[in-house]
Order: C-alpha cells, then structure tokens, then sequence
C-alpha cells in the first residue's frame, strides 16, 4: 500500500521514500532513472562505472530496455488528442484583465518570461540579422587578417570537393506555402540575400506574435510574408551580388552592406555544404550580435501546433539557446575553452565536434570587456578531409558567435559551435594514433594591456561513439538535427524527430530548470504541427 | 478561429497592456494541451478535465510573473491535480490516485499475448498498458511523458523525488515485464515501433 492519501498529497509534499521499497527496488530504481536521463551528473558517473563492468549484463539490458520502452511510450500519439479551446482563452483574458494590477506590473514582457539568463540581452534586429561570422580556408595559420577584404582574393584559390549527398530522409512537410525550388534557395542563400528575406519574414513573425491565438490569420500572413522573402530571394540570386548590398541596405541594415557586398564576391565557392582544406585550413569566427530570437519563435509556432518557418530557424542561436556546462576559465585567462569529439548521430561515419567557449563571471555579473577576441579554429587536413559548421549550411560563413565579450550586462557568457567533419581516408584506421584533428585558438586584449594573449586547445579525438559523449554535447546535438529538420536542411542525413527525441531524453541531465524538457515538448509538438 | 483580445497590437512588438498578459497567454499556449491530457488522466472526464485546467489558468492571473519564475509549468500541473483531487473526493472516488501502488513482480499489467499479437500494435497497445498501471505510477510516467523532470514531478505531485523514481521505476518494469513487450524488446531493433506511428 502506499505511504500516503490524497488529501496529504494534495496540500503537503510527503518526504522520504516509499516504505515498501527494498534496498534492490531502490537501486534498480537508480538505474531506471539512469535511462530515463534523471540523474545527477555525479549519480550518473557512478552509474556509468557501474554498468562498465563486464558482470553488469542485466543492468545494462535494463538501461537499454528501459529506454525504448520510456522513449517509445514518450513519443506515442495521444490517444484522443484534446483539443485547444476559445473558451478557455476568454477565461483566461478575463480573468487577467480582472488581476490585481500588482501581479500584472511586475510581470515582464512574454519572450521575457521563457528566456534564459544568457539572452537577456536582445540584440537589434538588424544586428541578428547580419549574421555573423565570416569562415575561410585556405589561410596561414598564425597570421591574422582583414577578414572580408582578403576574403575577395581567396575566393579563386579555394579548392573544394562537395560532400557525397546523404541520402536524405522524407523532408518535413513545408511549414508554410510551397518551398522554394532547391536549386534558387541554395542559390540565394550563397549570396546572403536570404538573410535580407529573413528581415521582412521576421518582422512579420513578431507582428503575428504579438497578435497571437490566431491561428487561420497567422497561417496566411506567414505564408505570403514567406513567399515575399522566397521572392526577394530568388529576385537576387538571379541579380548580381551587389544586390545583397542595396536589398540589406533597404533592410535598414546599411552600415553591414559594405561588408555584405564583399562576402557576396565569394558567392560561387559558397554554395558548398562542405569545404577541403587545402594545407592547414582554418575557419576564423568573428563575433557580431546576434539575435536569440530564433528559438522564442520557433517555440512559439509549435506551441501553435504550426511548423516555424525554414527561415526563422537558426541552428545555431537554438543551440546556443540553452546551457552547457564550461569550466570557469583557469588563473587569469579571460576564457575556457572546451573542445571535444564524437561519432555524429545523423551522418554515420562523420565526425560531430563541439567548441564550447565560457568567459569569466566577474562579481556583478557583467563579463568582462575585452578586446580583438577572436577565436580560430585550424583543422588539421592530415586528418580532415572536410568540415562543416552546423548552422552555416547556407554556406560556410554564418556562424552566429554572439559577442559574449562586450561587457554589456547580460551579456552571454558562453557560446557553442558544432563542426561535422569527414575524416581523411576511409574511416581513418586506429584512432588512438591519430594526430589531433583540430586546434581551437582563441586570443582576446585586455583593454589596458600591451599585447593580446590567448589560448590554444587541440583536439584528440579518439573515435568516441556519439552515446559515450558527454550529455551536454549530446543535447547540442538534438538541437542542432533539430534545426536541421526544421529547416528541411539537406544537410540532416539521418537525422528524424523520433532520433531527437531520444537523444535529448538521454541527454537531458539535471535541466534544473527545465529548458530540455520544454525542448523535448517541443520535439513532440513538431511531430503533430502543420 | 477567432479569438478576441481586449486590445490591438501593432507589429512594432507588444503593446504594454499585452506585456502584462502575454506570459499568462503563452503559458496557455504551451500548457493547455498538456494539462488538459493530464487531468483528463486522472478524471476521465473531458468536461471535467477542461473546468479544472481552466481553474488552473484563472488562478495563474493571479499570480505574479517574477513570483513564478522557471516553474509556471509544474505550478500549474499541480493546482490542476489538487483540483482534479477535490472533484474526486467530492464524487467519493478520492482514493483512487493514490489507492494502489504495489511493486513489480506482482504484475499489474494483464499479460494477453495471444490478443495483440501484432508488432505494429504495440504502441497503441503501449498508452492501454500504461492505463491499466496503478494511477500513482502511471501519473508519475505521464508527467516524465510530458516533459517533467523527477524533481518537478515530485513538486507536482507532493511526494519526494526518490519516490517519484520509484513509481516510474515500477511502472517501466511493469510494462517492460510485459510479455508482448517483452517480444518487441527482444526482437529486432532495427524496426522499433515508434517509427511507424507518424502520420
């Protein structure tokens, strides 16, 4: 029988455990909650080491079993799925009309009220929508440059070989309006003009979630917002280049069209999902703003019941959408670097690879202001044959690093990026003997010091499996084949929302605040959204 | 559908008025489905279900955003079951979500192989197996199913954390137990249910 009776339960939290639970019930129950991704950190190491020993079959069958079985059961239909109510949203609007005005003052703005710490501090639309962040191969080394004029002179050097297209998956059914045809989206998103279709795209979607509840209206207003973004789109990929630069300048976004143009220039090694680095290759990140609006809209169009936009999701503002555990950056260094490896889970044979940067808390909260940081990452063509920036479909050069170093309050104080690297040579032999796969150089300046120092963190990958990973790079890793779904990226192999699902669930951890289980809801609505 | 609102909002962003609103509204947006699941779960009754997730919304404007901060969703699940409790005692069934818990081995769920003897089944077959576990433990699994931590879960509930693991522990053994699950665990992998069950 059990311990306790509704009344006690429903007023009084009950401590302790049930009294008929034996010594073996509760570890079995241990183990139970292993595979159902709610342990501790701490509890869940004691109970990987457990299950590393060769006499634990039957606990690790238990693992296994458990976690079909509770994934499987998480992502089952609804049996007679409820619907939502007018009624009770007149209630609701009623009732919060009638509030005492105490609660509703102190209440903040919706977004607000779901979003992470890090994302307190919104960026400008134009800021989120200039993207970012600037990638080239090809480049010496130790030798820092003016990333978008030497962009120009590269663009004829660069040797690229596509990667073999992954046979990709039945697509999600378009979220809005027909898609665009392959060939002009790609085409269009090589010149960044995409990123001037998401202007207006994205205004649109903050009008209509502002407006709210309307589902029908939402519906026909996104879909010709989309088709008037798909138009834009197309209309530049059909004109030159330098129409980025007058279509973001009429985006309001003038001051970033100069920059734009010259990326533009390089559009035609641009269009590759995948880059060979001839020698040693790097991949420079320079920092802008960027705006972690992606996942509040996308959160907002499921919670709907309707699939966002190709075009509002941003792989990796929703990666960055969430926290990860980094070091504290060692004695003075002004960051930590984490740089780790595992098989990646939708492209089998491929390489998933997470740079995790965190700066230093200072006492008030606000990051430090620092200078010139850059962060650099060389791989290392011995051993990668081709890599790829997860959010940079589009081609190579968007990653959002938002600028955690400004000193802002608020400020975001970590920031993750995901590579998929192709290895060189089939499979790559042993890699216990392989030489490090990457090196991560990250350099900041002090404001009122001499000369900038930095940090370098080379990565050994020793050819984990993806479920040995760490949890956090596991989650990172749904979020990103999320996206990636979403999106209808040609680029998510075998990545599926029943995949997701389960990587997250495994991956979920202590989530003290529930942002990964909100995510997995959000995995469940987009299984059943239109 | 339409939907009034007590006020326009322009596509600037939010109105003021619609700020002060506007994380009750999305909580309704996330929440309502959810919670309507749940309490239909433990009442077995759609009208019912639906006037106690409304009391649980009404309540919600009433509290303060900052006072709810990270924790809307377990709030609002648990003032949903403490209501889903008063409706049950006032009908006299007031024991049945927390009558009858009893450890695995003594297997609650009915083993019927013979009846649903299709692979492809066993997912719906699954959600009726699920309904036939004692209701502490099948609550316990349906708030993991929608997206609750052990530690929320056991905020929702009133009961501790470590006796929420032990409830889904038993649940999942129960049904893990289960012959027909059983044959699907043990048969090839390469085809698990669950890929066949979206539309």
């Amino acid at each position: 029988m059990t311990d306790e009776r509704a009344d006690d339960t429903a007023a009084l939290p009950t401590a302790g455990m049930p009294p008929d639970a034996s010594d073996r019930e509760l570890f079995e129950a241990r183990i139970t909650a292993y595979a159902v991704g709610q342990l501790t950190a701490v509890e869940a190491a004691e109970i990987e080491r457990l299950l590393a020993d060769p006499a634990r079959k039957d606990e690790r069958r238990q693992v296994d079993e458990i976690r079909r079985l509770a994934a499987t059961i998480r992502y089952a239909p609804d049996e007679t799925a409820p619907a939502r109510s007018a009624a009770l949203r007149r209630a609701v609007l009623a009732a919060a009309a009638a509030a005492p005005q105490t609660a509703a003052a102190r209440a903040r703005p919706a977004s607000r009220g779901w979003a992470w710490p890090l994302f307190a501090a919104v960026g400008s639309l134009a800021a989120a929508l200039l993207v970012a962040a600037t990638i080239f191969f090809g480049r010496p080394a130790d030798r820092m440059v003016a990333i978008h004029d030497e962009q120009k002179q590269d663009a004829s050097e660069r040797e690229t070989v596509p990667m073999a297209a992954a046979a990709a998956p039945p697509s999600m059914p378009d979220p809005a309006g027909p898609p665009a045809p392959a060939a002009s989206r790609a085409a269009a998103n090589a010149d960044g003009v995409f990123d001037a279709a998401k202007v207006e795209s994205r205004e649109k979607l903050r009008g209509l979630a502002a407006g709210e509840a309307d589902t029908d209206k939402q519906g026909s207003q996104l879909e010709s917002a989309r088709s008037r973004g798909e138009n834009l789109a197309q209309k530049a990929a059909a004109d030159k280049p330098q129409a980025l630069g007058k279509l973001l300048a009429k985006g309001g976004v003038a001051e970033e069209a100069k920059k734009a143009e010259s990326l533009a220039a390089s559009a035609p090694q641009a269009k590759r999902a995948m880059e060979l680095p001839s020698e040693r290759s790097d991949a420079v990140l320079s920092e802008k703003a960027s705006d972690p609006a992606s996942y509040a809209d996308v959160r907002r169009f499921l919670a709907a019941g309707r699939l966002p936009p190709r075009d509002a999701v941003r792989i990796e503002e929703l990666v960055n959408s969430f926290h990860y555990d980094y070091p504290h950056p060692e004695g003075d260094a002004a960051f930590s670097v984490t740089v780790d490896a595992a098989e990646c889970p939708w492209k089998p044979g491929h390489r998933l690879v997470r740079i995790g940067v965190r700066s230093r808390d200072t006492v008030d909260g606000v990051p430090e202001a620092l200078e010139d940081v850059t962060i650099r990452v060389e791989f290392n063509p011995a051993e990668v044959a081709s890599h790829r920036l997860l959010g940079s479909e589009i081609e190579g050069r968007s990653l959002a690093v938002r600028d955690f170093h400004t000193g802002e309050a608020g400020a975001p104080r970590s920031v993750t990026a995901l590579y998929e690297i192709t290895l060189a040579g089939a499979e790559a032999g042993d890699p216990a003997g392989r030489q490090e796969l990457l090196t991560v150089k990250l350099r900041w300046k002090r404001p009122d010091a001499e000369e900038s120092t930095g940090i370098e963190v080379p990565l050994a990958d020793r050819g984990r499996e993806f479920a040995e990973a760490p949890a956090d790079l596991r989650f990172a890793a749904a979020v990103a084949a999320f996206g990636m779904i979403l999106q209808g990226s040609d680029q998510r192999g075998e990545a599926t929302l029943p995949l997701v699902a389960k990587i997250a669930a495994d991956a979920i951890g202590r989530d003290e605040r529930g942002h990964r289980a909100e995510f997995l809801d959000l995995v469940r609505r987009a299984e059943s959204a239109r | 559908m339409k939907v009034s609102r007590p006020h326009d909002v322009g596509s600037e962003g939010m109105s003021a008025s619609s700020d002060t609103h506007g994380w009750i509204l999305e909580a309704v947006d996330l929440y309502e489905l959810p919670l309507q699941r749940y309490a239909r779960r433990l009442l077995g009754d759609f009208d019912l279900a639906a006037d106690v997730v409304q009391h649980a919304f009404v309540k919600l404007c009433e509290q303060s955003q900052a006072a709810l901060e990270g924790r809307v969703a377990p709030w609002l699940f648990r003032v949903c079951r403490n209501r889903a409790l008063d409706h049950l005692r006032q009908s006299g069934r007031e024991t049945s979500i927390d009558d009858c818990d009893r450890p695995p081995g003594r297997n609650s769920v009915a083993a019927d192989p013979a009846r649903h003897a299709e692979q492809h089944d066993l997912v719906g077959r699954l959600r009726e197996l699920l309904q036939e576990l004692p209701t502490p433990q099948r609550e316990s699994i349906d708030l993991w199913c929608e997206g609750f931590t052990h530690r929320q879960i056991a905020e929702i509930t009133g009961r501790s954390e470590v006796h929420v693991r032990v409830l889904t522990h038993r649940g999942l053994s129960a049904l893990r137990g289960h012959p027909l699950v059983q044959q699907w665990l043990t048969a090839d992998i390469s085809a698990p249910p669950a890929s066949a069950r979206k539309p």
